[in-house]
């Protein structure tokens, strides 16, 4: 098939219009930088979100043949491979604004405890940046996008002046609250891209509690809306949608010169070219892609000349410990739907202790509180049947309370992304091979979120639903995947240096969650903003003095 | 993390409701008063995709037995047969198969201890049979029937989790019984504001002396 190659040298090529991408795109045309985008998808049509489309009305539409809108990529679409034994569930949205449309909109900043994190227990290697290179960024990320939270501070987690007022909490998060403080654990007002004020033409959030049904009117962050349409106004964005980015191109000297990507529907490959190039694909896509990216200088793909590219995967283990509580039973309806999610945090309380069995930590996270779309849920928890069952379940609807612990995984090298060696796309691209299990690290850490969670609901007083303290969602399931690029000092054990460019590539950047050294207890999209922010000011100023 | 289902069926897909439910009053008759006469057929032009007439009236049935109407409409108004038809008729071959299995499995048990199908019994003796099944399936204690066997377990709680789902997700079940108002517009979210909640205090935390580590 003749491959198009267009004749333009752009300035900047960016691959993914997601997080990471849309922040370099946003902050590269706000400075006059040109910038071509690549997506994998197309626009999401806002208007088209089932957000007020409750469950009756949808199962109805659905038997007439309507589809929700479904922004996410199927495995018939887009395989991955996995060997026996050992699954991961991959998330993926190829569209504008990529996972921000349907995300869980938790944001909050890392702290030296993270980026500290290698030199403090031995594990793994130091990030190459510290809390102080970041702040400046994370103030203005949250300034930018707006972000709701209260005015806590710790070592944990650094306060901001920044926030929007955070939402009340529910009843059956005040309780909880007041039992895990008994027992000596701080709680503090969950951080979250949900506006509570109206901020640059965006309405402020309604508490309609369907956030993950996408949000029509755009009140929570997501890169369509909050970044790309601002770069569009610059007239400095030019987007290509439908574009599967399959490899980085290279020239003679091993030197990135361009993107190779093919046509999503018409399968045509196509080739652009730019001085720079910035890959946000999200952590396994951009993987994928730099992997795909072999060539005589760089025969073990583009950023492997440390061996480390696709390897050291971390992320964040997850369970769910739940319960009723009887202070809240048989007391009627109460509207709880809120920002969705919790109006509550739990931050890693872990830090000081010397004897624990296990590395790193675990943040709480509390979802399901209450009166929301939770009664099939809550039905499903009362055995028997007739009028006793449906009372019972009335009785117990307003009492669920729901603990989500995010314990951060160890990196490890041979928990690894590497390419198929057989088995390819409709593209002709090779597929990618993800190989995770997770550790003894794990396996103790989950075994203190589960008792950790269960004492704080007991506390409380509730009715804790039984659970296997041994057990944990698969791989891939928190949806927060890092490590594969990792960012480090030593060019010798790391993909990135310090401003997220490609150690022997170094017009090259990758901003998105493969970047990470160390996964963190806490969700990344926040930390991810801030470093393409911080990686794009770097590249702008790269190309303002024509170093690239 | 929003990814918890709350939605619906993992293994099936989502399906549709025809028509409104409707609130009735339903005397001790086995027949749903809005079932016209031709078989197959319901007062609001509803077709089953899957299941004849015959195994239609025995799902309104069960379901209806295990959320029956009480100051609220139960399964049959909330048109929790539809429901399962639908879902059943996007299911694979073999989880078909299985609920005609389970189905057929109810229709012997009754034939076998009272002498007629399902929905000639009493419905004092639907309730009893299906309890029991109910009391098996989800662990508690007492003797089983040689005849429960491990499918017919399973069958009920593919039932129960089918009436569940088509129940709460209906208007009947959201807003009637659990009454549901949210998915709205609201300026303020106003949060707990009741004092038992806001001076409420647990028991006495452990003392300095005692285990104190988490």
């Amino acid at each position: 098939m003749l491959v198009q190659r267009s004749p333009v040298v752009h300035d900047v090529v960016v691959v993914g219009s997601g997080a990471s991408g849309g922040m370099a795109a946003y902050n590269l045309t706000q400075q006059g930088i040109s910038v071509l985008l690549l997506d994998a998808g197309e626009k999401l049509d806002r208007n088209g979100f089932w957000t007020h489309v409750l469950p009756y009305e949808a199962d109805r539409r659905r038997q007439n043949g309507e589809r929700a809108p479904d922004p996410y990529l199927s495995t018939e679409e887009q395989p991955y491979v996995t060997p026996e034994g050992r699954p991961f569930r991959l998330t993926r949205v190829w569209g504008w604004g990529g996972k921000t449309n349907v995300w869980g909109r938790v944001s909050l900043r890392m702290s030296d405890l993270d980026f500290q994190a290698a030199e403090r227990d031995g594990w793994g290697i130091p990030w190459p940046i510290r809390y102080a290179d970041l702040a400046p960024y994370y103030d203005r990320v949250e300034q930018l996008i707006g972000v709701c939270g209260g005015n806590d501070d710790s070592e944990v987690l650094p306060g901001s002046r920044y926030y929007m007022p955070p939402p009340p909490p529910r009843c059956g998060e005040v309780l909880v609250e007041k039992a895990a403080q008994s027992l000596g654990i701080p709680v503090v007002p969950i951080r979250r891209a949900n506006l509570t004020r109206d901020h640059r033409g965006f309405r402020a959030c309604h508490y309609c509690g369907a956030c993950g049904a996408g949000c029509r009117t755009a009140s929570f962050f997501n890169a369509t809306d909050h970044l790309l349409a601002f770069a569009l106004r610059t007239g400095k964005l030019e987007i290509v949608s439908n574009a599967v980015v399959a490899r980085v191109l290279v020239d003679g000297e091993g030197k990135p010169h361009g993107v190779e990507h093919h046509d999503r529907r018409s399968g045509e490959p196509r080739q652009v070219f730019a001085r720079t190039i910035v890959v946000g694909a999200s952590c396994m896509d951009t993987t994928r892609i730099l992997l795909n990216s072999r060539s005589e200088r760089h025969p073990k793909g583009l950023g492997n000349a440390s061996d480390q590219l696709g390897r050291n995967y971390c992320e964040q283990v997850r369970c769910e410990v739940h319960g009723f509580l009887p202070q809240l039973m048989g007391r009627g309806y109460t509207n709880d739907d809120g920002i969705g999610g919790g109006h509550l945090y739990i931050p890693r309380f872990n830090h000081t202790r010397t004897d624990l069995d296990y590395l790193r930590g675990f943040g709480i996270q509390m979802w399901m509180t209450g009166c929301q779309t939770t009664g099939t849920y809550v039905a499903e928890q009362v055995p028997g049947i007739g009028a006793e069952f449906k009372r019972e379940v009335k009785r117990r609807y307003p009492a669920l309370v729901s603990l989500w612990p995010f314990g951060e995984t160890l990196a490890r090298p041979d928990n690894r992304v590497t390419l198929d060696p057989e088995r390819v796309d409709r593209y002709g691209v090779p597929l990618m091979s993800i190989d995770v299990t997770f550790g003894d690290n794990e396996r103790k850490m989950v075994r203190h979120m589960h008792d950790s969670a269960a004492e704080i609901l007991e506390a409380a007083g509730a009715e804790v639903l039984p659970f296997d303290r041994e057990s944990f969602m698969e791989p891939g399931a928190a949806i927060h995947e890092h490590g594969t690029c990792r960012m480090g000092a030593d060019p010798r054990t790391s993909v990135l240096d310090g401003f997220n460019r490609v150690h022997e590539a170094p017009n090259l950047y990758v901003v998105d969650g493969s970047a990470f050294t160390s996964a963190s207890e806490k969700n990344p999209t926040l930390t991810i903003l801030a470093l393409a922010w911080r990686a794009s000011d770097h590249l702008a100023e790269a190309l303002r003095r024509a170093d690239v | 993390m929003p990814h918890h289902d709350t939605d619906g069926l993992t293994r099936r897909r989502l399906l549709g409701l025809l028509g409104a439910s409707t609130v009735g009053a339903f005397g001790g008759r086995a027949v749903h008063p809005l079932v016209p006469l031709q078989p197959g057929e319901e007062a609001d032009g509803w077709r089953p995709r899957f299941f004849d007439a015959e195994r239609v009236e025995l799902v309104a049935e069960l379901a209806e037995r295990i959320i029956p109407e009480t100051d609220t409409p139960g399964a049959r108004a909330a048109l929790v047969h539809q429901y399962v038809d639908w879902v059943v008729s996007e299911d694979d071959e073999e989880a078909k198969r299985a609920f005609v299995v389970g189905l057929d499995w109810i229709e012997r048990e009754s034939r076998s201890r009272h002498g007629g199908g399902f929905l000639e019994l009493t419905r004092a003796q639907r309730d009893e049979l299906l309890g029991g099944l109910a009391r098996a399936a989800e662990g508690a204690e007492g003797d089983q029937p040689e005849t429960v066997d491990d499918s017919a377990l399973a069958f009920f709680r593919d039932l129960k989790r089918l009436t569940i789902h088509g129940y709460y997700r209906s208007e009947a079940g959201m807003v009637r019984e659990l009454g549901y108002e949210g998915n709205g517009y609201l300026r303020r979210f106003e949060g707990c504001r009741h004092p038992e909640h806001l001076d409420w205090q647990p028991a006495a935390a452990p003392g300095p002396d005692d285990e104190q580590e988490r």
